[in-house]
């Protein structure tokens, strides 16, 4: 049994981990919370439809054997979301939906006397394409007269990285990756041009936000308890949800032609390609159900489409945002099992936040038992420098089979991308990746493609050969 | 550098602000808030939420 080391900020409701379950530790307080929620129709609605993550209460029997604090008063026990993401992982698109998905839970809630004390997308998952809520311990009795106090949080990371992304295209990613506290609206502030405060959103939210922020600062007094002594009452935030939920259902984010998204269909060796390759890819993927398939590089999605047919979830990866989002489109509206991420192979996420506990490695969230990686080997070898027996041993680090394909020296576009750089890449070679992939995997089966130029390989790691 | 600056809650305007766009209705309670600030009355001492840690039991600290 392990506590988990991202869940430390709510003490009254401790999640842990025994085995493949997912548990939550609850006080005595957090315990007559859930009884009030669990009772309530919405929950038991947007739980059946998935939008909040399934969850039990164990009987007194099943708890015991966990040895659990006497101050614990029950535990919850919670379906397990097949992969953990973050939003610093999401597209625009993916990041606008749990928005807009903790945005209607709470309005309900709202509505039925409760209120959700935190506002962070982390508390929102992706079950394959689908956002589902997940922290139930966030559900609190609304307290009359007293304002939405995660409100602040919600724009910080929710609302101001979508405006930054929809109003001024500036990649909300790298922002979150770094500050997991999120845009605070003097920040958000300095990427606004004087014109877009009269768009939906950003003079209230951000500049009078600001404004009231540095009037306020030095208030002595409780503003929550001032404002309940004033008449504030939850009508004034059901209105803010409902003008929140507007804006936020009215953004668009309109990428501009990257060279990936239409990389597919301009390039005539692909096309030839494709056909092998989706054949390749399927064989092998029918050969058996996996749980867990990781496509790196995975572009317009062609290749989780096949495996995503014959596996539970598959994690497709890309680092074109653009890329991302559009397969992330596609996937919400067929609600298929492919959660795609924005990636970059050469600096996956790393652990971080308190201790370097808080948020995991990539890496560490989850044993891939395929890993599709077709188009990206020689990106990583000869255009991110990372020698090649460095990149077999971290795809096989991530433990599962591996289906790769390798374009030569003398393929099209390795020599696009060597064409302005001196050739020190001697190890680049089919023999020489073939050697460093026997250290760790069994070969399975090679295969020629029809350009001449490259080969795919399927490998099994040989610890379990 | 003010201390109090290190102890200020951030929070305040933007709670502020939830009443601020709420409306006529809002307005006035901005109003009343402001006459209280003005009347400069005793300073409020708030627990918002009761807070009841759950410790994690030593034998399953990782550190």
């Amino acid at each position: 049994m392990n506590f988990d080391s991202g869940s430390f900020r709510d003490r009254s409701a401790r999640v842990f981990t025994s085995g493949e379950q997912v548990y939550r530790a609850l006080s005595t307080q957090a315990y007559a919370n859930w009884q009030q929620v669990s009772n309530q129709s919405f929950f038991r609605k947007r739980s059946l439809n998935g939008q909040i993550v399934g969850t039990e209460e164990l009987s007194a029997d099943e708890r015991q054997k966990f040895l659990l604090p006497g101050s614990v008063a029950a535990v919850l026990r919670h379906e397990r979301v097949p992969f953990i993401s973050y939003p610093y992982e999401w597209s625009f698109a993916m990041l606008r939906q749990a928005a807009l998905v903790h945005l209607e839970i709470l309005t309900d809630a709202v509505s039925s006397g409760l209120i959700l004390k935190d506002a962070s997308p982390y508390n929102v998952q992706f079950r394959g394409s689908q956002p589902v809520f997940i922290d139930i311990g966030s559900f609190t009795p609304l307290i009359p007269g007293e304002p939405w106090l995660a409100y602040r949080q919600f724009c910080e990371l929710m609302l101001f990285p979508l405006l930054l992304q929809a109003y001024r295209g500036v990649d909300f990613q790298t922002i979150l990756r770094s500050q997991l506290e999120g845009i605070p609206a003097r920040q958000f502030l300095q990427w606004m041009r004087w014109t877009d405060l009269f768009r939906p959103g950003v003079f209230t939210n951000g500049w009078l936000q600001a404004t009231l922020e540095k009037k306020t600062q030095a208030t002595p007094t409780s503003t929550v308890r001032d404002l309940q002594s004033s008449g504030f009452n939850s009508q004034f935030i059901e209105r803010m949800l409902k003008n929140l939920k507007g804006i936020i259902e009215r953004l668009n984010w309109v990428p501009r032609q990257t060279q990936w998204t239409s990389y597919n269909d301009t390039l005539s060796h692909v096309a030839d390609d494709g056909q092998a390759k989706s054949a390749f890819v399927h064989q092998v993927c029918q050969a058996k159900h996996r749980r867990l398939v990781w496509d790196l590089g995975c572009n317009d999605g062609r290749y989780s489409k096949i495996a995503s047919e014959h596996a539970s979830t598959v994690i497709a990866m890309d680092q074109d945002h653009a890329c991302v989002d559009r397969l992330f489109n596609t996937s919400f509206e067929s609600r298929s099992n492919i959660l795609p991420l924005c990636v970059d192979l050469a600096n996956t996420s790393p652990a971080q936040g308190w201790r370097g506990h808080e948020r995991k490695r990539l890496e560490d969230r989850g044993r891939p038992d395929l890993v599709i990686c077709l188009g990206i080997i020689h990106h990583m070898v000869l255009a991110a420098n990372i020698p090649l027996p460095d990149v077999v041993d971290w795809l096989a680090s991530l433990g599962g089979e591996l289906i790769l394909e390798f374009p030569s020296k003398q393929d099209a576009m390795v020599q696009a991308l060597l064409r302005n750089k001196h050739d020190q890449y001697d190890d680049y070679s089919l023999e020489h990746l073939e050697s460093e992939l026997q250290k760790h995997f069994r070969i399975q089966q090679r295969q020629s493609l029809p350009s001449g130029e490259r080969t795919l390989l399927h490998g099994i790691p040989r610890h379990s050969v | 550098m003010n201390l109090m600056l290190a102890y200020f809650d951030p929070t305040a305007g933007s709670l502020l602000l939830q009443a601020l766009v709420g409306g006529f209705g809002g307005i006035m309670v901005v109003g009343r808030y402001l006459w209280m600030q003005l009347r400069g009355h005793e300073q409020t001492q708030v627990v918002l939420s009761q807070s009841q840690e759950i410790p994690i039991p030593s034998q399953y600290r990782s550190r």
